[in-house]
């Protein structure tokens, strides 16, 4: 390597010498200006938007000063959000400038063995470019090259990680949704697509249910709206198998058994029935089926076996009926951790319904509320690139020719099960599937088949373990882009704030790097464009629809604040619904084409196996976000290690005491961790919250099965995973 | 007490070359050492010699050994490197003096800033601004060994202002800064190292440390 060097004299040094030269290698002249002047420059302000998969998509002010972001702030402009962040949000400055960043292309050699090398750019790129020309002329297409990525990043100009994957040819793709799949196709079945009331109108509801929904945790931004609406009277009730702090803070809490709320829905439906508070008129002008599903209900449905298989006594389940149905508008927000079951989807169906038998749908103050993508109508730009000329691809049942999908919720098997051509090199970007994957062992075992893996991110996790090269992927705070969120109506922009520290690049830069370099081995072997700044690449993603809604004619004027969708509060409110009879389908054809009930009736749940009697739930951590936020040192300092959560009587009977090392395992895996003893669950029900520490292989995919969840696969290519039908055996570790 | 007027240049020569090596060392980083290593050693050898330090005679024998390392050695050295100081795990001792004295032991902190204000007083700037920090040691010790060599400059053109000037800026440099953490940071070192080449690193970084308290404590570079 040449080593070479600046000979210069310092500036000072210069007025007064002209003897030798320093041999200068870092340093280099600076405008004689800011010598001149210091002093540090006035407070800067920028906008972002936090781009995590989170409900609340927060609006950032980011201050910075002297290049460095001194700290953030919620955006007083932004209505949802209204000027405040969770401790996440708060905590950003210690992500951007931990000391455990990634900071340059390294290259680990041989994989696994955490012998890392520290390459430059050009060499991580041609490293990259020679490995995908390698396979493509061995295999005769770039079909053995897969893409996962998910949720890790959601902002939009960070969907050119799918457009690096389209520019170089047809290729393998991980599809589907971990997160919501089962509740997105109950509503598509239902509503014809996913689409919930404004959350600020929350303010508006009599009566307020949220149903496995932690959103002290994990919406917090929505509490302010449930209190407003509290204040003037309305009552707050949580439904959930765990006492969360969401529940702490209700009028009334209900632990239902896992997996039975469909159950729950139904009992208090025939309670509704039977005591005629249906919304008879609403039903039946806005529905089909209406009427079928309230014969079911009386002929099939008793309150005493709604009461015995939820465990929610018979006399709360009339109570929350006769509340519900009475006391309008109600508002339901069902969660997602919800619909992690194998009924979780018809589940959501069932609360769907009830949602359309009181009435409550289309109203200001109701709606059942899960979730909505009405804002994401941007162009996408950087993910569309067509395949080079000549591209080979996967021919799909319907005879068409392009990428061959494979199913992201059982990426382990679905990788390993592919031959013609076998799936050879992985490409990760926002996803950390080491971590968040179920089957965690399968993972690894499929990750050490590989012939090579490239992952993109910040910091080193699971993933990057088990990779050949590692990517330094650029904060938002260092990147332009444009957010929307999956439950408030709020669009916003994300403004380069700092420079890209180290050698960091965001997912487009490094697209255009791996363009340019295959370019020069292999002229046309990819179309992704090779020019643009950031801030070009973000103008490209609007469009005359979304700049119509947001009440914009230019993108630069989401700089002076967020904009919030021109949409009504209450969704549905315009009766127009999405189905195939433009009505509710209550009874639904396309899920009975699919395999799945026609209506929103019972469907069992899973059970226990004799040999693990016991359930594993793994929800979402009050600090973290999947494998995000829990390795930086607030986090650690205040949660330094994970626990499992036992009822005091359940640990009694197998001998464990508070405090004690906890192995829980079944015929996947094991994990073993620490306890805490609380009757904040049931005893049959064993809680760990899901996460990723820093510096452990904590990790509670080593016992989950990539078992299925009912529904997905009809708006978001793949069933979900019923996360929360995992079971076990604990024992003293 | 010799004057700093009267300081000898072999002194500030000794002193400025291993600042320098050890700025290249760190700047060019684990996959170089196998061109960065002898300067160092070098100049290492040099500053003990001439100080007659005792306390790095075993140092600067595992360095001479690990010079001689073969290939697959360097290999093993460049891996400890970037364990240590680059990641993509999270590096042992990183190298960055706001990690080590910024209340929160974060990048980018108020050091930082501290130590682009003594580069800026000199008319210089790190050449990637705002992608590699200021505080960066490499950064810092090529500024020092600078100061060193404007001092030697000076010196020769008999310029008492100046040479009292530089004298002034690199003592208090040292002092506000390198003095502050490069001791902590040769115990992290020490501390996490798994080679002998590190090992005796932190050595060298640490008698330099203690080298200079002295020195400054007696008026003398």
């Amino acid at each position: 390597m040449k080593l070479s060097r600046r000979k210069f004299l310092g500036g000072a040094a210069a007025a007064v010498s002209s003897l030798t030269l320093f041999n200068f290698n870092l340093l280099t002249n600076s405008p004689p200006a800011s010598a001149s002047d210091p002093t540090s420059e006035t407070m800067k302000t920028f906008r972002n938007v936090c781009p995590r998969n989170c409900y609340d998509t927060c609006g950032m002010i980011t201050y910075v000063q002297d290049g460095i972001l001194k700290k953030v702030e919620g955006d007083p402009k932004h209505g949802y959000t209204n000027g405040k962040l969770c401790l996440k949000g708060y905590a950003y400055p210690r992500r951007v400038y931990s000391p455990d960043r990634i900071k340059y292309p390294m290259k680990q050699s041989p994989r696994g063995s955490g012998n890392w090398t520290r390459i430059s750019w050009d060499e991580a790129m041609d490293t990259i470019s020679k490995k995908i020309l390698d396979l493509k002329k061995r295999y005769g297409s770039t079909l053995p090259i897969c893409l996962d990525k998910y949720s890790g990043n959601f902002g939009i100009v960070h969907y050119g990680i799918e457009g690096t994957m389209s520019s170089l040819g047809y290729t393998t793709r991980a599809l589907g949704t971990p997160c919501w799949p089962a509740g997105i196709d109950a509503q598509t079945y239902d509503f014809g697509t996913l689409y919930n009331n404004d959350p600020e109108d929350m303010v508006n509801a009599n009566y307020i249910i949220l149903w496995g929904q932690n959103a002290a945790w994990t919406a917090i931004h929505s509490i302010p709206f449930i209190n407003k609406a509290r204040e003037r009277g309305a009552k707050l009730v949580v439904i959930d198998p765990i006492v969360t702090s969401t529940a702490s803070k209700a009028d009334l809490y209900i632990q239902v058994n896992p997996s039975t709320d469909g159950a729950l829905a139904l009992g208090m439906a025939r309670y509704i029935i039977d005591n005629n508070w249906v919304d008879w008129e609403y039903g039946r002008a806005n529905s089909v089926g209406f009427d079928e599903w309230v014969d079911y209900i009386k002929k099939s449905i008793t309150l005493d076996w709604a009461s015995e298989k939820t465990g929610v006594p018979k006399d709360i389940i009339m109570e929350i009926a006769r509340e519900y149905a009475t006391t309008k508008p109600a508002s339901m927000w069902v969660g997602y951790g919800m619909q992690r079951h194998v009924n979780g989807g018809q589940n959501v169906r069932i609360i769907d319904a009830l949602g359309v038998l009181t009435g409550n749908v289309g109203k200001s103050g109701g709606g059942v509320n899960y979730g909505h993508l009405e804002t994401w109508g941007f162009n996408y730009n950087a993910m569309i690139n067509p395949a080079p000329k000549g591209s080979k691809g996967f021919i799909g049942p319907d005879g068409k020719e392009g990428d061959r999908n494979i199913n992201m919720n059982n990426f382990a098997h679905d990788v390993t099960a592919q031959s013609d051509p076998p799936v050879k090199m992985l490409w990760l970007a926002c996803r950390n599937p080491g971590a968040q994957d179920p089957d965690t062992h399968a993972i690894e075992k499929m990750f050490a088949s590989m012939e090579f893996v490239v992952t993109v991110d910040s910091f080193f996790n699971k993933t990057v373990e088990m990779s050949d090269i590692v990517l330094p992927a650029t904060t938002h705070f260092e990147d332009w882009d444009v957010m929307a969120s999956y439950w408030h109506y709020w669009v916003g922009i994300n403004q380069r704030a700092i420079e890209p520290l180290y050698e960091s690049k965001s997912d487009v830069e490094i697209a255009i790097e791996l363009s340019k370099k295959m370019n020069k081995l292999e002229p046309g072997s990819c179309t992704f464009p090779t020019s643009g700044t950031p801030e070009e690449w973000l103008a490209k993603e609007f469009n005359p629809g979304i700049l119509k809604m947001l009440g914009i004619k230019d993108y630069k004027e989401l700089i002076d604040g967020p904009r919030k969708a021109n949409m009504p509060s209450a969704a549905w409110s315009d009766g127009k619904f999405r189905t195939p009879s433009k009505k509710i389908e209550i009874h639904c054809e396309l899920a009975a084409k699919n395999g799945l009930p026609a209506l929103p009736i019972w469907v069992e749940e899973m059970k226990s196996p004799v040999k693990y009697p016991i359930r594993f739930i793994t929800p979402h951590p009050q600090h973290a976000l999947h494998s995000q936020f829990q390795n930086l040192d607030w986090m650690m300092t205040t949660n330094p290690e994970p626990k499992v959560e036992i009822h005091p009587v359940l640990a009694a009977q197998y001998g464990i005491a508070e405090g004690n090392m906890v192995k829980i395992y079944n015929d996947l895996g094991s994990i073993t961790v620490k306890d805490h003893l609380t009757r904040t669950t049931s005893p049959n029900v064993v809680v760990s919250y899901e996460s990723w520490y820093k510096n452990s292989n904590f990790n509670v995919n080593y016992t989950l099965k990539a078992t299925p969840s009912d529904m997905g696969k009809q708006a978001t290519g793949n069933n979900g995973v019923a996360f929360h039908d995992n079971f076990v055996m604990i024992e003293y570790g | 007490m010799i004057s700093y007027e009267h300081c000898p240049q072999q002194v500030l020569k000794v002193n400025a070359d291993l600042l320098l090596s050890l700025s290249v060392l760190f700047e060019k980083g684990g996959e170089n050492l196998h061109q960065t290593l002898g300067p160092f050693v070098k100049s290492c050898a040099a500053f003990s010699d001439y100080f007659k330090l005792e306390k790095l005679l075993l140092s600067k024998e595992t360095l001479a050994n690990c010079l001689k390392a073969d290939r697959n050695e360097y290999v093993l050295m460049t891996y400890e490197f970037n364990r240590l100081f680059v990641g993509p795990t999270t590096p042992e001792a990183p190298p960055y003096e706001s990690i080590y004295l910024s209340p929160d032991h974060l990048m980018m902190g108020e050091q930082m800033l501290a130590v682009r204000k003594f580069y800026l007083q000199e008319n210089l700037q790190t050449a990637g601004k705002g992608q590699e920090p200021d505080d960066f040691i490499a950064t810092e010790f090529e500024f020092a060994a600078y100061l060193l060599s404007r001092i030697m400059e000076v010196q020769g053109a008999k310029n008492d202002r100046q040479i009292q000037l530089y004298i002034n800026l690199y003592h208090e440099f040292w002092a506000r800064h390198l003095s502050l953490w490069l001791g902590l940071f040769a115990r992290r070192v020490c501390q996490s190292t798994r080679h002998p080449v590190f090992s005796a690193l932190s050595e060298v970084l640490d008698t330099l440390t203690t080298l200079n308290a002295i020195k400054h404590e007696g008026g003398q570079l």
